[in-house]
C-alpha cells in the first residue's frame, strides 16, 4: 500500500489524484512525458498531500451516522456510513449525505517510517 | 460549512508537486513547458470539477486571490509562442518549397515578399519564420524536379518529359520501376511493349511461386493431394522458370546499354541512365536472390483473382485439423453458417449497443439471479449449459457473498459523489457503538469537497 518513500497512495483516489492522473495520462500520450516520469510524479503527489494536509489544515470535523458495512484489512479501514451529518468547528450549518464511503489507513504506520 | 480552505490547500499542493518533481523532469530531458502544461491540465481538470473555488478560478466576488491568478496563468504565455512559431513555419514553408516547382523563375521572390511581410505585423514570432522561409525555398525539397527542369529548359520539349517521368517512377516506386524506367529511356516506340511484356512475366511467375508454395505447405499437410496437383505441374511450370528469367534479363540489357549510344543528348541523362543500369542490375540479382529462396517477398501481381487451387487448399486444411475424413462442401458450409449464427446471436443478445461494462455487468448478474428463469435476452437456447455451469460454480460459494459483491457494486458506482479518504488515528466499538478519530482527510459530499485536519465520528451499526 505505502509506496517506497513511506507515504500512502490513498490520496491518489481523491479528486486531486485524479485529476492529476488524468492530466499525466495526457502528457504521456502526447508522448510528452515517459510513463516512469509520471510515477515518479506520483510517488511526489503522495508525499506532497500528506505533507500539507498535515501542515496547513487545522479545520475539525465531526460526523454522525448509521454503520452500514466495516471491513478491516490490510490496515485499511472502510466504512460505509448511510444518513451522516458533517459538521465543521466554527462554522454554522452542516452537511447531509445518504452515504457515504470512508477509506483510511493508519497513521502509526505512516508515523513509524 | 465552508470549504474556502480547500482551495489553498490544493493550490499547496500543485505547486509543491510541480516544485519537487522539476528536478526529475530535467534529468528526464523534458522541457519547462511540459511541466507547466501539467500544471495547467490538473488546474483546469480540478477547476471542471467544480468541488471548491481555486485560486486560479477567475472570481469575481474575492478581492484578496485576484494577485495570485495572474502568476498561475502567467506561464501559460510563455509557454504558448513556441507552438505558433512552429506552425507559422510549417504552414509557410510549403508554400515556398511548392512554388519553385511550379515556376523556376528568379523573379518569383519579389512576389514571395509581399505577403510575406505583410504577416509580421500580425504576429510578433513571425520574424523567425520569415528569415528561415528564404532558407528553406532555396533548399531544393524536390531536388529531382528541380535539378531537371534548369538544364533542360532551354531544350526540347519530350526531352523534359521523359526525364521529369522517370524521375517520377522512380520516386514513387523506387527500384521496382526501374525496368519500366530503362524501357522508357529507350524510346516512346518501345515502352508499350517492354511494359506488357514484363508485367505478364512477372504476373506469370508469380502465379507459379504462389502455386509452387501452396504445394509445397501441401506436401506437408496433405501427401495425398499432393500428387495429385505437383506431379502435372512439376514438369509444366518450374523448368520454363528458368528461360523466363533469363529471357527477362537479356531483354533489359540490351534496353539499358541502347539509350547511351543512342541518345547522348545531355550529361545528366547519361548520368541518370547509368544510375539506372546499376539499379537494373542490382535488381535482377536481388530478384534471383529471392526466386531462388524466398518466393514469398514478391509483391502480389495477381490481377486475374485468386486461382481456384488456393480454395481448394484452404478447404484440405480444414479438413486436416477436423478429423482425418474429408468434408464435403454442403458440411463446410454448413459449420461456418453455424459458426456465423452463433456469433450474430451473441451480439444481439449480449447488448451490441451497452458499452461493455453495462454488457458484462447484465450477464454476470444474469448468472447469478435466473436460475429458473433463463435468461430474458437469451433466445437461442443453445448457452443454457453454458448457464448451469457458471451456476454451479456460484453455488459452491455462499449466498451471502453474492449479495455483498452485487451491493459493493453499488457503493463502488457511488462512491465518486461520497468518499473520505484520510488516516485513522483509533477505532473503537462498544456492542454496536463505533467511535473513531480520523486526521488529515479529504472529504467529498455532494460534489464539494472538504479538508480536515482532525475529525471524530459516532455511528452505529
Amino acid at each position: 500500500m505505502a509506496a517506497n518513500t513511506g507515504f500512502y497512495d490513498l490520496y491518489r483516489h481523491g479528486s486531486l489524484g485524479l485529476t492529476l492522473t488524468d492530466a499525466l495520462d495526457e502528457l504521456i500520450g502526447d508522448e510528452s512525458i515517459a510513463p516512469q516520469l509520471a510515477m515518479k510524479v506520483l510517488t511526489q503527489f503522495d508525499r506532497v498531500v500528506a505533507e500539507t494536509l498535515q501542515e496547513k489544515v487545522k479545520q475539525r470535523l465531526t460526523f454522525k451516522g448509521s454503520l452500514d458495512t466495516y471491513r478491516f484489512c490490510d490496515e485499511v479501514w472502510t466504512f460505509l456510513i448511510r444518513n451522516v451529518t458533517f459538521k465543521m468547528d466554527g462554522n454554522q450549518g452542516s452537511v447531509v449525505a445518504d452515504k457515504v464511503k470512508i477509506v483510511s489507513c493508519s497513521a502509526k504506520r505512516n508515523d513509524d517510517k | 460549512m465552508s470549504n474556502v480552505h480547500v482551495g489553498q490547500v490544493y493550490e499547496a499542493v500543485i505547486q509543491g508537486v510541480i516544485d519537487a518533481v522539476r528536478v526529475d523532469f530535467e534529468e528526464n530531458g523534458v522541457e519547462d513547458g511540459v511541466l507547466e502544461d501539467l500544471k495547467k491540465k490538473w488546474q483546469m481538470k480540478l477547476s471542471q470539477l467544480n468541488v471548491a473555488q481555486f485560486p486560479w478560478d477567475p472570481k469575481p466576488e474575492q478581492p484578496a486571490p485576484p494577485a495570485q491568478p495572474a502568476a498561475p496563468p502567467a506561464p501559460a504565455p510563455q509557454a504558448a509562442p513556441p507552438p505558433q512559431a512552429a506552425y507559422t513555419q510549417s504552414t509557410l514553408s510549403p508554400q515556398t518549397s511548392a512554388q519553385p516547382l511550379s515556376l523556376p523563375n528568379i523573379n518569383q521572390p519579389h512576389s514571395n515578399g509581399v505577403p510575406v511581410k505583410q504577416e509580421p505585423g500580425l504576429v510578433r514570432s513571425e520574424p523567425v519564420a520569415i528569415k528561415q522561409e528564404p532558407g528553406a525555398g532555396s533548399q531544393p525539397v524536390h531536388p529531382g524536379y528541380h535539378n531537371a527542369s534548369h538544364p533542360s529548359l532551354p531544350t526540347v520539349n519530350p526531352s523534359i518529359a521523359a526525364t521529369r517521368a522517370v524521375q517520377a517512377l522512380q520516386n514513387k516506386y523506387g527500384e521496382g520501376a526501374a525496368a519500366s524506367i530503362a524501357s522508357m529511356s529507350n524510346g516512346n516506340g518501345k515502352v508499350g511493349q517492354g511494359n506488357v511484356g514484363q508485367a505478364q512475366q512477372q504476373q506469370q511467375q508469380v502465379q507459379q511461386q504462389h502455386a509452387q508454395h501452396q504445394q509445397h505447405s501441401q506436401h506437408q499437410q496433405h501427401p495425398q493431394q499432393q500428387q495429385y496437383q505437383q506431379h502435372p505441374q512439376h514438369p509444366q511450370q518450374q523448368r520454363p522458370q528458368h528461360p523466363q528469367q533469363i529471357q527477362q534479363q537479356h531483354m533489359q540489357r540490351p534496353q539499358q546499354g541502347g539509350p547511351q549510344q543512342l541518345t547522348p543528348e545531355q550529361v545528366y541523362q547519361r548520368q541518370m541512365q547509368q544510375q539506372l543500369q546499376q539499379r537494373m542490375q542490382l535488381q535482377a540479382q536481388q530478384a534471383q536472390q529471392q526466386r531462388g529462396i524466398a518466393p514469398n517477398n514478391l509483391p502480389n501481381a495477381q490481377t486475374d483473382g485468386p486461382s481456384d487451387d488456393c480454395w481448394e487448399a484452404v478447404m484440405m486444411r480444414r479438413n486436416a485439423e477436423g478429423q482425418a475424413v474429408e468434408m464435403g462442401r454442403v458440411e463446410i458450409d454448413d459449420h461456418l453458417h453455424a459458426q456465423i449464427a452463433a456469433r450474430a446471436k451473441q451480439m444481439e443478445g449480449g447488448g451490441l449497443m451497452l458499452p461493455l461494462k453495462q454488457a458484462t455487468k447484465v450477464r454476470s448478474l444474469d448468472n447469478r439471479r435466473n436460475r429458473a428463469a433463463g435468461g430474458p435476452s437469451q433466445v437461442d437456447g443453445g448457452e443454457d449449459d453454458m448457464k448451469d455451469e457458471d451456476l454451479d460454480d456460484d453455488a459452491i460459494n455462499s449466498d451471502l457473498d453474492d449479495s455483498d459483491d452485487n451491493k459493493e457494486d453499488d457503493d463502488e458506482d457511488d462512491d465518486m459523489g461520497h468518499m473520505m479518504l484520510c488516516m485513522y488515528d483509533k477505532v473503537q466499538r462498544v456492542k454496536n457503538k463505533w467511535k473513531c478519530t480520523l486526521k488529515d482527510g479529504v472529504l467529498t459530499v455532494n460534489g464539494k469537497e472538504y479538508v480536515f485536519h482532525k475529525a471524530t465520528g459516532e455511528y452505529e451499526w
